[in-house]
């Protein structure tokens, strides 16, 4: 498969161009996404479309816009071109008298709900216990009563194997527990998608391993993912499939028999090879 | 030296002090209050709104505090606003107050780190809960030692509101100097209630960091 996805559908009905929603099965489509700061373009015409339930391992050489493009997803970063849809919902923008117009920062906030983002720094609140991390968007963002919600963190916390850890401060984890604690803080949402970037780098390999376990876990169960990684066994062995990026493009997407094959592009091989 | 003089005029300066200790807090409160929405306005580089306030923080810090309360005392007046002689004080000494403040404050908030800022927006938590329960909780504790040694400023500078006939420390002091001409007794006790209220600051200060450092 080379790196052709579906270019944005434009309907013509009344006078009105009206983007076309992607198919039910896919989570996540990405269309035509530029981005630049300043005159400096970091993005140059991002097609990706990811089915529901899919793990997409997003790699390539730093700088290539990887990050760029997991914090368009939730529009932490505005596309200056270009749609993002998140389960059949237009990211970033609401429809006005029929005309489409970037969206407020409450309307943006309702978009964020739906994806969870795990940070290479882990990016844990300090001041608060691992248990109150995890109950601070439901209650916040979401509404939801302190009991219920904390019933849920409690078992999400189980679920990373941090039980122990409940009124622990994040100085007093190790990096793998943060990370972990992280990944329970973004499901608490129940978000449709979890975006991670680079969530192991900052971690010796050893605790890189229990996130991993973690994030492959939650693969297995279903969950759609845009996984920024260095870690080549993880996309080799967890993700349907990869996408190379090179200076704001993806240069292909393949499955990973593919890419890790004679077939893979010369420039994916060279990359692969250090 | 005769401690005498002292101890017969102390209960006048005691009074004296409550009011000392009373423009301070006041000017403290005010000023904060005033400098938490400006050192947000501030941190926003770039904008209008940023730009006058570093200029009036700028201009606030360069005028010496008696310029600025002759400024109150005389101008509002002449401009039809009478106003009592504790606020006039109060208002000339928290014009500069709040430009230490709000830089202070700024600087605590720019030390908040900004992952965090982004975790929570990538929640879709609302911007002032983000403010209230992450970014200012984690700046309180960097920005309270330098808080209390400008308190301790604040504090001395009360002393310029004699001038405007207010019944402060300095002021009452100064009158029972001129009715007394015991300068030396007299100034020494003002010395020492000043020293006393200082340091109360200051051992707050030590006290705040020692507290946030150990966690
Ligand atoms: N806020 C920003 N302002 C200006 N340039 C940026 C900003 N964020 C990223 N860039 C630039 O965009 C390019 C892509 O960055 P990034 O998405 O972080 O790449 P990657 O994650 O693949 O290393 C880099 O050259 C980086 O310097
Ligand atoms: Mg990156």
């Amino acid at each position: 498969m080379k790196a052709s996805a579906p270019l944005s559908v434009t309907t013509d009905t009344g006078g009105r161009r009206w983007p076309e929603p992607p198919a039910e099965s896919v989570m996540v489509e990405i269309r035509d996404l530029g981005l630049s700061y300043g005159a400096r373009p970091v993005l140059k015409g991002v097609n990706l479309a990811v089915p529901r339930g899919q793990t997409v391992a997003i790699i390539g050489p730093s700088g290539s816009g990887k990050t760029t493009l997991l914090r368009c997803v939730n529009y932490l970063a505005r596309p200056t071109e270009g749609e993002i849809w998140v389960g059949g919902t237009l990211v970033g923008q609401r429809e006005t008298h029929g005309k489409l117009e970037p969206a407020p920062e409450c309307i943006l906030r309702t978009h964020r709900t739906v994806t969870g983002m795990v940070f290479q720094q882990f990016n844990l609140f300090r001041n608060l216990t691992v248990l109150q991390n995890v109950t601070f968007a439901p209650i916040h963002a979401n509404g939801r009563d302190r009991a219920s919600a904390e019933e849920k963190a409690r078992s999400l916390i189980a679920r990373v194997g941090l039980s122990h850890k409940l009124d622990a401060y994040p100085s007093q984890l190790s990096g793998g527990q943060q990370q972990r604690v992280a990944i329970a803080r973004a499901l608490a949402m129940d978000p449709k998608v979890m975006l991670f970037d680079e969530a192991t780098s900052a971690l010796d390999p050893e605790l890189a391993r229990e996130v991993l376990v973690v994030m492959r876990e939650l693969s297995e169960e279903g969950m759609t993912m845009l996984v920024v990684t260095h870690e080549m066994s993880f996309a080799r062995n967890v993700a349907h499939q990869i996408v190379f990026m090179e200076e704001g493009r993806i240069l292909q997407i393949a499955a990973p028999e593919e890419l890790f094959s004679e077939d893979a592009h010369p420039r994916i091989k060279t990359f692969l090879a250090h | 030296m005769k401690l005498e003089f002292l101890l017969e005029h102390l209960p006048m300066m005691m009074r004296a002090t409550i009011v000392t200790i009373q423009l301070t807090l006041v000017t403290l409160v005010a000023s904060t209050v005033f400098a938490i929405p400006l050192a947000i306005v501030r941190m926003r580089e770039y904008t209008f709104g940023a730009r006058m306030v570093a200029w009036y923080s700028a201009l606030m810090r360069a005028v010496p505090t008696l310029v600025l309360l002759f400024f109150v005392y005389y101008g509002l007046p002449q401009i039809g606003v009478v106003i009592p002689a504790f606020v006039t004080a109060l208002v000339g000494l928290s014009l500069s107050a709040i430009a230490y403040n709000l830089e202070i404050i700024r600087s605590g908030l720019m030390a908040v780190d900004r992952g965090q800022i982004e975790a929570a927006r990538a929640l879709g938590v609302p911007g002032w809960r983000i403010w209230w329960n992450i970014a200012i909780p984690q700046a309180v504790p960097v920005m309270v030692p330098t808080y209390l040694s400008n308190a301790t400023l604040v504090l001395k500078g009360t002393s310029v509101a004699s001038i405007i006939t207010i019944p402060e420390l300095t002021a009452v002091a100064n009158e029972i100097v001129s009715e007394t001409y015991r300068p030396f007794e007299i100034l020494l006790g003002a010395t020492a209630i000043y020293i006393v209220l200082g340091g109360v600051l200051t051992l707050a200060a030590q006290v705040a960091s020692r507290q946030w450092q150990a966690k």
